[in-house]
């Protein structure tokens, strides 16, 4: 699968997070991109559409990341959650991957994290 | 060093890294109270406690939004305590990694805050500290609260 064919939800309640998040994964060819701003927003979304990869911010109101992460892959045992926060500490990493998240990014991501994460979540090389 | 120290030596690093490389950091201050115009902020929690915050007169914040999030923005909106909110967010955030990798101190952090009708709050039992950050476009100043 190449990465144009993914279906990806983005959430984060910094919309320059979200914008930078969201001009990398363009660049490296998604055009199927969604975009919410809290947790219980990506939970609702998800269980609305199955997406293929879902970024998750930690720190954000109403719902925060861990908790959103565990509730989706309560609902999907095999969602692709890739946690992306500026605490990347050994604590939250282990939260994230008990909560059900495969992949961590500390914030801010490069293009080339971005692209090792899509890599990951199909297997392989860009088609 | 203290965890003052800490803070202003990973937020001059942080500024220098991701907003201007040329900036002079000012005398830090001790201050009674939180300032009036300080609303823009985020409490760090757990093991470490503070209140983090950041203020500064409209121009310097918005220069200061532009130059971090390099969006163009003619005047000051609401979306400029959104982009220094979000400086915090990834200031404090990293400043955390380091103080988990460093000290083995383990804190978090909750939703950054940026309401203008609620300005930042910290204990009677807190040090306020106040650091001034001059930039060519004028001062932002940083407080922390622990």
């Amino acid at each position: 699968m190449g990465f144009e064919n993914l279906k990806v939800l983005i959430c984060d309640d910094s919309l320059l997070a979200r914008k930078n998040l969201r001009d990398g994964l363009k660049i490296l060819g998604c055009t199927d991109i969604t975009e919410v701003y809290d947790g219980q927003a990506a939970v609702d979304s998800y269980k609305k559409t199955n997406y293929d990869v879902v970024f998750l911010d930690i720190v954000m109101p109403v719902m925060d990341g861990i908790t959103a992460a565990r509730e989706i892959c309560t609902a999907d045992t095999n969602a692709y959650i890739v946690m992306v926060s500026s605490v990347g500490t050994q604590v939250h990493l282990r939260e994230a991957i008990k909560a059900g998240a495969r992949d961590f990014l500390q914030k801010p991501a490069t293009p080339e994290q971005i692209r090792t994460a899509l890599e990951h979540v199909t297997g392989g090389e860009d088609a | 060093m203290t965890k003052q120290s800490l803070y202003v030596a990973e937020l001059v690093f942080n500024l220098n890294r991701f907003v201007d490389d040329k900036i002079s950091s000012l005398p830090t201050t001790i201050l009674d109270k939180m300032p009036d115009q300080c609303f823009i902020g985020q409490s760090i929690t757990g093991d470490y406690q503070a209140v983090t915050g950041v203020y500064g007169d409209e121009d310097a914040l918005t220069a200061f939004a532009v130059k971090y999030s390099k969006i163009e923005l003619e005047r000051y909106d609401s979306i400029v305590p959104e982009l220094a909110a979000d400086f915090m967010n990834l200031h404090n955030g990293l400043f955390l990694v380091n103080l988990s990798e460093a000290e083995h101190i383990e804190s978090s952090l909750l939703p950054p805050m940026m309401n203008p009708e609620e300005t930042l709050s910290a204990s009677d039992s807190q040090t306020i500290y106040l650091m001034p950050v001059e930039f060519d476009f004028g001062i932002i100043n940083f407080v922390l609260s622990e």
